[in-house]
This record gives C-alpha cells, structure tokens and sequence, in this order.
C-alpha cells in the first residue's frame, strides 16, 4: 500500500469509527479488514512523519464532527471515531515526543465541588483525546484547592470545569479565582454545563465558554491556531 | 440476541400442509423469509403429529436438505424422539453447524437418548425449565430443574457450555406475576451455569390478552435486559425486530448503539403509514 493509500484507510476507519479489525465499524461490515489501530502501525512502519499521521487524525475527526452536526451521526457514532483516535494517541505519542513538539497541550479537567454530573466531562475528554491533547481527568465533586494542586503538578496549558447545577456553577466562580490568586495566569479556563452560559465565563473571569463537546473542540482549536 | 427462526414447525397449519404435501417451494418462501430478517438459526420441526415415527423421519430429512440448499443459516433439528432427531443428525453429517431442540427435566429414557446424541456430537442442546408436573410456577423450581439437567448432561459428556436453557413462561392473563418469574429464572441461570446460554419462547407470555405483538416484543426487550442470549421467534415480524435491537440496545449488547443506530437508518423505527 502506498503511503497515501495508507493514510486515506487511516481516515477512513477512524470516520467509521473502525478501531481495530475486530470492530465491525459504523456500517457493521469491516469485522476482518485493518482497523485504527492496525492502520497506525502500518503508517509508522512504512516511515511516515508522525506528525502527518496526526495530521489525518484531525482531518478525520473534522469530517466526524461535520456528519454529527448535520445529523448523519449520533453522538455515540461520534464517541466511537474519537476512542480509535484516542487509543491510536497512544501508540503515536511516543513518537511524538522524540521529534518536534509533543501534541497540542494538556488539558486538566474536573467537575466542581458540589456536584456529581460526569456525562458531559467524560464526552468532553473523548473528544479532546480523539483531538490529540493530553488530558488529565480529576472526576466530580473536586474542591477548588484540589484542582489548584493539581495545575501545580501538572502543569496544565488548558483547565475545564464543569458544572450542571445552577447552585455549583457559584462554585466555578471561586476555582477561577483561587486559579488566578495563585498565579496561574497564562493557563487557559474553559467552562461548560447546561445552566452556564457566555455572560457567566466573562463575568467569573473564564477564558471560554463552551456549549458543548464539539465547541470544546472547535474553541481550543482556535486558540490553538491564535498562538 | 442469538435469533433462533420458529416458522418452519408442523404444528404450525401451513408447515403441516407443505410437509405432506412436499410443498418444497412452501418451505423455501418461510426459510429464506426467516434469512432475510436476520434469524441466525433455522429450526426445522416436522411433527405433523399424523404419520409414523418413519415419516417424521423422512419429512425432517426432507426439511434439511431443503434447509442446506437455500440458506447458509445454522440449523436446528427439532423434535421429541432421540431416532428421529439421530438419524437426521446423521443426514445432516455437519454439513452445517447445528443445534439440538429440545429436552425437559422429564428426563425420561427419550430424553437422556437426545443428551448423549448431543454428548456424541458435542453440538449445543435447548433444556426447558419443566418436568412431568408442568411449568413450576416459582422460580426456585425452575432453577432447580435446570440442576438436575445439568447434572445429567454432564455426566454424559455435555459441558455446560453446550446447554441452552429455555427458562419458559406462563400466560401472565392468569398469574401477573409470572412474566417476572421468568425475568428472575433468566438472571438465576445466568447466575448458576454462567457458561450456559438462555433462550426463551415468546407468545405464552401474552396467551388471552390483545396486542400480544406489544406484549410479546416487551418481554423480549426485558427478558434480553435480564441476560438472555437468544430467543426462539418470528424475525420476520417488525414488532420482534425492534424488540430485540431494543433489548440489545438496553441490556449492554450494542457497543456505540450501532445496531440501534443501523436499524434506524434501515427505518425499523420508523411510523408506520395508516
């Protein structure tokens, strides 16, 4: 297989949501055929630039990203092509690493004290993975001082936090502070859950306001090309 | 869901009638139907319950090579006596994969003949939760069937793995009760021989109620979120169709909701047009 030929099969079994080749795919026909992760070693063996190989990733997931807009796909569809991605991520990475510059960035996030919810967070994290960042998950219910240590040690370039209730997005307003109290000014604050909203980030000092996972993704990604 | 086809059984009228009339163009229309629809075994019963036990035997012969030309689909030989169901097993010679239907905990000297012809082939066998007083109406007893089954299989060389119990069930028109006896019998299979599989019949379960179709394809929708792993139906039925993507769907059988997902593209959930 040429190494066009390859990355061509890359994108499309990462838009079918192929992981490997016991996974039947979006259509149920490709039990058998290389999926993903089969794709992946095949483009490193052949000796294509990593970052090429990352390159696809994106071009895919932006084609996954228009047929879950328009209605094509579910979001489980969706869910599907960002774990082949976030799975081949970790073949890719250490490769990654020896060259250039590693991925785009970490990403630290949590839900905030006081609150339970973890279904759009965990959506949110699928989809960063799938878009190539490193994410650390610290889970729900975190206090503001726990996700302070946390950057600390992380050295995140990106914090989400996430809030479905009206009575803890009160409590993002005190993590965004204690964030910036400490000095962690650079550091990007992405906000998101139903009652938040645009006025909401701006007023309690957050960088971004994201309605959901696909504008996560869309928002990082212009910071990404501004810098 | 494992989807076992029941159309092609005699004491179904119109099965009777192509069966002794060697109506072969009959029985191909109910296999390949059952094909299209997705069944992933077809059951062949030739009980017309009329002729000998000699006619049985040529009549099932007849269904299978029948069966052989038009599907590719795995078979399953039904019927009650170990030499009608071993001389078709000898017919058949593996040229297909197939499955034994059925035995209870009766486990008279017919039974156990059908559980070392399974032992002898090492194919998959349907026990049913019943012995000579009837369906038990409690779970306990039901389970307690299905150990003494066990035990004979077994011990005649049937591993666990090669048994398939059907955990049955009774009209809930005259025990409400007994559609959640099933569902708990499904869960305390599941429980006891986790190896073995579980398959269940559908239409007792709605006997003297009206929309039975609804009735029927909300206990399978259950029943698969209690474990089943395969039922004995009508695939070519939509109302059956959408129970089990429902049922696979709910009961963590469907990575992604794909099968979900597909089958509305293909418009099984679509309304239907008054």
């Amino acid at each position: 297989m040429s190494k066009n030929k390859t990355l061509e099969a890359l994108k499309h079994a990462i838009v079918m949501g192929h992981l490997d080749s016991d996974d039947e795919g979006y259509d149920g026909m490709m039990e058998g055929t290389p999926g993903t992760m089969e794709l992946v070693e095949t483009a490193l063996g052949d000796g294509i630039d990593p970052q090429v190989i990352l390159t696809t990733f994106n071009e895919a997931m932006e084609k996954v990203g228009v047929k879950f807009e328009s209605g094509e796909y579910l979001l489980p569809d969706m869910l599907a092509s960002a774990e082949c991605v976030g799975e081949a991520m970790d073949i890719l990475e250490p490769k990654l690493a020896a060259g250039s510059g590693s991925g785009k960035g970490k990403f630290l996030i949590a839900t905030v004290k006081g609150d339970l919810h973890d279904i759009g967070k965990n959506i949110v994290i699928t989809m960063l993975k799938g878009a190539g960042y490193q994410v650390k998950d610290l889970g729900i219910d975190v206090p503001a001082d726990d996700i302070v240590a946390a950057i600390k040690e992380y050295q995140p370039n990106y914090v989400g936090l996430s809030a479905l209730l009206t009575t803890t997005m009160i409590e993002m307003e005190q993590v965004v502070k204690k964030i910036r109290e400490a000095g962690f000014n650079d550091v990007k604050i992405f906000i998101g859950g139903a009652p938040t909203s645009e006025e909401f980030a701006k007023k309690i000092g957050a960088d971004m306001h994201c309605r959901d996972a696909m504008d996560t993704i869309e928002k990082i990604e212009g910071t990404q090309d501004a810098s | 869901m494992i989807i076992i086809g029941e159309r092609v059984n005699a004491t179904r009228k119109a099965i009777k009638t192509a069966i002794e009339q060697k109506d072969r163009d009959g029985i191909i229309s109910e296999i390949t139907l059952q094909d299209k629809y997705g069944a992933d075994y077809i059951d062949l019963n030739a009980g017309t319950g009329s002729g000998t036990v000699q006619q049985e035997m040529d009549d099932l012969c007849w269904l299978v090579d029948i069966a052989l030309e038009c599907t590719e689909k795995h078979l399953v030989l039904d019927a009650a006596s170990p030499e009608i169901l071993s001389n078709a097993a000898e017919h058949l010679n593996n040229r297909r994969p197939w499955m034994l239907n059925s035995i209870n905990g009766e486990l008279s000297q017919e039974e156990l003949g059908i559980i070392e012809l399974a032992a002898s082939y090492q194919v998959p066998l349907i026990a049913l939760a019943m012995d000579s007083d009837g369906i038990p109406p409690t779970v306990e007893k039901r389970l307690a069937i299905c150990e003494t089954i066990m035990q004979e299989c077994e011990s005649r060389g049937l591993g666990e793995d090669k048994v398939f119990f059907d955990p049955l069930v009774l009209p809930i028109s005259t025990d409400h009760k007994q559609a959640l006896v099933t569902f708990q019998t499904i869960a305390k299979i599941k429980e006891r021989f986790p190896k073995a599989k579980t398959t269940l019949g559908l239409s007792n379960v709605s006997h003297g109620l009206k929309k039975r179709a609804l009735v029927n394809g909300s206990f399978l929708t259950t029943a698969a979120c209690f474990g089943l792993d395969s039922a004995i139906c009508d695939p070519s039925r939509k109302s059956i169709r959408r129970a089990i993507v429902t049922g696979d769907l709910l009961g963590g059988k469907d990575r992604f909701c794909r099968k979900f997902s597909r089958s509305l593209r293909q418009g099984l959930f679509d309304e239907e047009k008054k």
